[in-house]
């Protein structure tokens, strides 16, 4: 079978919250004045009082509110397929699946947290939500999400991104939302950017800055998050659950589930039901996939270290900072940015999930391999995924094991052909070039302009 | 010369990342491009990459900020 279809009956009712069936519980973000962990109270200027429930919530089933499932019935429940095209190129013996979550209006995961957002924000009053978004596939998921409700929309996007990429604007303007490049003008932390350099290209944290500014000084505007926080992966774990259901109908169950990791939520969408099942004592391999472009793993030519106590920030190389350095092997140290979802680097810390990180052009060539048996052209992001599910599967095929290999295709890449132009036409580079590659790839950025002296 | 950055979702040239941070250069700069630009940066870039803290702690920090402004 191709396709495994769930009936809209069976979509669920539940999302399933890990948080209270963690073996070593998640440490709690301590507040940055008082040193106390962060409250409810705390968030309440940006988030409604639902998805503040919800992020601090023990219980591990949450209901979907019925207004909620009816608008994930828009698109859900989404397809599973069998890859078969793909296993038939590898010739390898394992079974792969693929959770596509591409066909959401916006064509990706994002809207299964952000029709529940704009649902709790309706009903507690809010009459606007704004976000920060960067290329535009966080900010149209929220457009549509509130299109859906009858809120208003304010998306601050990254002006490098508003001006490369109209299409996603032109997304969220089509469904009534107000898109602004930011820096911008409306708001504090955007003029004082602007003040200093009027050409700024913008940068997610001055997106964020300004989508909080705007929260907190208006009483009828909150925030929205598309990533990290607890409430967001909750939202998604629909995926795995629907998949769970999908697979028993087929009489499956993954032996490897892969997913790409950004802040964590497509990831942790499919994973945690299955995480529950791996505490319980099943026997999955889950493996988080991260970017890289950094050739120390194979060259061994730095050391890394923690960048803080919480060990939540990125390791650096020992010559930006003269720490003390101890090695550490990169595949496992990337997920310990800030923007990542502290329950995916918890569960990487108890050695529940494993991360592995892959080159931007490894991750390409997998996403070409894939649009070529399998027809689907793959959100870049999802293209790291892919690329282990095939190192997987040949794996696999060389131990002789048929394994069930599950992965989440968290969006398609119609909207990211410019990221397929510049690696079709060479344009994007990689580090596993040699030495004198890389010192003659680097001439041409010699001359770029230096930053203006503040 | 572009690297998609994983932070934005979109190809970048250097220059970007070496600004991204509120003018001064992104934590993830040698991550993405790798330790070779490290050539291309000045001392007083390289004492500004930083690693930035937890998300929820910047949003506490973020509000904070624009509760003092309102």
């Amino acid at each position: 079978m191709r396709k495994i279809n769930l009936p809209e009956s069976e979509l669920p009712r539940q999302w399933y919250n890990i948080l209270p069936d963690l073996p070593v519980p998640l440490s709690p973000p301590l507040h940055p004045k008082t040193g106390k962990p962060i409250s409810a109270s705390d968030l309440e200027a940006i988030f409604p009082p639902p998805l503040i429930e919800q992020e601090f919530s023990q219980k591990t089933d949450i209901e979907i509110p019925e207004e909620v499932l009816e608008k994930y019935k828009i698109w859900r429940p989404t397809p599973l397929y069998r890859a078969l095209n793909l296993e038939r190129y590898l010739k390898t013996p394992a079974k792969i699946y693929f959770k596509n979550e591409g066909v959401s209006p916006s064509g990706s995961h994002k809207p299964n947290t952000a029709i529940a957002q704009a649902y709790y924000n309706k009903i507690s009053g809010t009459k606007r939500l704004t976000t920060e978004t960067g290329a535009g596939q966080w900010g149209s998921a929220l457009a549509f999400s509130c299109s859906q409700f009858g809120l208003e929309c304010k998306v601050f996007m990254v002006r490098i991104s508003y001006e490369q990429k109209p299409y996603r604007r032109i997304m969220m303007e089509a469904w009534g939302a107000e898109c602004i490049p930011s820096p911008s003008s409306q708001t504090e932390a955007g003029r004082r950017i602007l003040e200093k350099d009027p050409d700024s290209p913008g940068s997610l944290g001055i997106a964020i800055s300004e989508a909080i500014e705007l929260a907190v000084t208006d009483k009828d505007t909150k925030y929205a998050l598309g990533s990290v926080l607890n409430h967001v992966l909750l939202h998604q774990t629909i995926i795995g659950l629907e998949c769970k259901k999908q697979l028993e109908l087929i009489g499956e169950y993954p032996d490897v589930i892969i997913g790409c990791i950004g802040g964590g939520s497509n990831f942790g969408g499919l994973c945690l039901p299955f995480v529950r099942d791996k505490i319980n004592g099943k026997d999955i391999d889950i493996i988080a996939v991260e970017p890289t472009a950094c050739p120390t793993v194979t060259k061994g030519e730095f050391a890394y270290d923690f960048g803080d106590t919480a060990c939540l920030t990125p390791l650096l190389p020992m010559h930006t900072l003269g720490h003390s350095f101890v090695p550490k092997p990169l595949h496992a140290g990337g997920l310990r940015y800030h923007g990542m979802a502290p329950i995916i680097s918890h569960l990487v810390e108890q050695g529940i999930i494993k991360a592995v990180a892959v080159s931007q052009l490894d991750t390409f060539k997998a996403g070409i391999i894939f649009a070529k048996t399998e027809g689907f052209i793959s959100a870049p992001e999802t293209n790291h995924a892919i690329s282990v599910v095939i190192q997987e599967a040949i794996k696999a095929k060389e131990e002789g094991k048929e394994k069930t290999i599950l992965f989440n295709w968290s969006g398609h890449g119609l909207l990211d052909l410019s990221a397929y132009n510049a690696y079709l036409r060479g344009e994007l580079i990689d580090f596993s070039l040699s030495d004198d590659e890389i010192k003659e790839a680097l001439k041409e950025i010699e001359n770029l302009p230096k930053p203006k002296k503040r | 010369m572009k690297i998609r950055c994983p932070k934005l979702g979109d190809e970048v040239d250097f220059g970007y990342c070496r600004r991204e941070n509120n003018g001064k250069p992104c934590y993830r700069i040698f991550d993405c491009w790798g330790p070779e630009v490290k050539d291309l940066l000045k001392e007083d870039e390289l004492k500004d990459i930083k690693p930035p803290k937890t998300k929820i702690v910047s949003l506490i920090e973020l509000i904070e900020k624009a509760k003092r402004k309102d």
